[in-house]
């Protein structure tokens, strides 16, 4: 007992704690307690401890694993969870493909050969004249219709809760559980969209290097500026 | 009978019976045995790594090692025991892994805690016990893993002092020490948080029966 000054064995302290000590033993331990005030406050500390241990309850994980028989095509286990991180290939190449093509509607590129050279012009850098010809096109991609498509911005209700609860005690029971219901849901989402949007990005890097093949430099250039006004909302 | 019949006339089986028709093939019944036991392997994962995700890893990899070993399980232990050592030995192999490759990291004290068997709490008492499970949680890091996963066996899954000790390889009295210990440091770590005793999450009923019946008791003997 010399890392907590306690003069009672700690395998019979223990034992007592976890009310596992024969009568005998819990006797002599309570008879020491009574006399000790040092050990009175090791074991109402440990007791205390225990009783807090309770507010650790681990997150409702998705769990729903499964074995399937080697007859069946499907791979051997199948996680829920995994399939909702893990957004589809069709689901990436569709993304892939509207961003490009909400590029290319932007930068409407004009290719022109002649008097020995070749020109390729890119509406993208002519923001004056293309917004005032080509209104609908822009429209597609302005940044706050693609915002919009998101949900709200989700930092904000992280301290929520726990201001509410705190400063407004007076608040009913359904109200805080919805709150809390949305809280949780709006950071799963959260995390959601941030999968989908990495997965997003990965692809459409990917794509970018065809441009790359065939030599499309300006091109590639003012997607990819679409692409970090699209990744830092 | 195969698993579905069992479901359908309303019958439980017992882990060992359920273990025998697995070996026979019948995967259906080591679904039921997954279904069974897999919250109890995710929580006894979750709280000794303290990451949802590796946790969730951990808990499918046990199973399907279970599975892939079932052969050679020849009823020597209980299902939950074996079980349990499985997840325990894949929770040491990763913990030494991420030793070698990361320096220590702390336990997850930003994972939302479960809102499941919480309807009797109000919004308020969730948002206090949310708080002293975070706290909680990074005074678990402070702990040594024998000593963690001690105190987890122990309060959370309710096993014996002998079933620890058959668990950890270890003697009784190893046991109890790690016990003592890490209460011990626990206490110290939840004083400097603030935590002072019971009254430092004041409106809980802490020793009360919702907070008992949180504490999920495994028979390893069932």
């Amino acid at each position: 007992m010399t890392e907590t000054n306690s003069c009672v064995e700690k395998g019979a302290l223990i034992d007592y704690l976890y009310g596992e000590a024969d009568a005998e033993a819990r006797a002599r331990v309570e008879a020491h307690l009574r006399t000790c005030v040092q050990c009175a406050d090791e074991v109402s500390g440990l007791k205390d401890v225990r009783g807090n241990l309770e507010a650790w309850v681990p997150p409702q994980a998705e769990l729903g694993f499964r074995l399937v028989s080697d007859a069946e095509p499907e791979p051997v286990t199948i996680s829920v969870w995994s399939r909702l991180r893990r957004p589809p290939v069709w689901g990436l190449a569709t993304a892939a493909a509207v961003v490009l093509a909400a590029a290319v509607a932007i930068t409407k590129p004009e290719l022109e050969i002649g008097g020995g050279e070749m020109v390729l012009r890119i509406g993208w850098s002519d923001a004056g004249s293309d917004a005032a010809t080509q209104p609908e096109a822009t429209s597609q991609v302005d940044p706050p219709m693609r915002g919009a498509e998101l949900p709200q911005p989700v930092q904000p209700l992280r301290s929520t809760p726990v201001a509410a609860g705190r400063q407004s005690p007076d608040v009913t029971a359904a109200a805080d559980e919805s709150l809390l219901r949305a809280v949780d849901q709006r950071l799963r989402e959260e995390e959601l969209i941030a999968n989908q949007r990495q997965a997003d990005l990965t692809e459409i890097q990917r794509a970018f290097g065809e441009f790359e093949v065939t030599g499309a430099d300006r091109p590639r250039q003012q997607l990819l500026d679409y692409l970090r006004r699209v990744s830092a909302r | 009978m195969s698993g579905a019949q069992t479901a359908v006339f309303g019958m439980q089986r017992t882990d060992e019976e359920l273990v025998a028709l697995s070996t026979a093939g019948d995967t259906e019944s080591f679904n039921q045995l997954v279904v069974r036991w897999e919250r109890p392997i995710f929580a006894l994962a979750y709280r000794v790594l303290g990451r949802e995700e590796d946790a969730r890893d951990i808990c499918q990899e046990t199973f399907l090692r279970a599975f892939r070993a079932l052969k050679g399980f020849k009823g020597q232990a209980k299902f939950s025991s074996w079980i349990y050592r499985v997840a325990l030995n894949l929770c040491r192999d990763w913990i030494r892994r991420e030793r070698r490759t990361t320096k220590v990291t702390p336990l997850d004290a930003d994972t939302e805690p479960a809102p499941a068997d919480r309807s009797a709490e109000t919004a308020e008492e969730r948002v206090v016990r949310h708080d002293l499970g975070r706290v909680i949680t990074r005074a678990m890091s402070a702990l040594s893993e024998e000593q963690r996963t001690t105190i987890v066996l122990k309060e959370y899954h309710g096993l014996t002092f002998q079933e620890i000790a058959d668990l950890q390889g270890c003697p009784l009295s190893t046991v109890k020490t790690r016990l003592y210990q890490g209460l011990g440091v626990l206490r110290r770590q939840l004083q400097r948080s603030g935590v002072h005793g019971l009254e430092g999450i004041a409106g809980l009923p802490a020793t009360g029966s919702m907070a008992r019946s949180s504490r999920k008791v495994v028979n390893l003997d069932r």
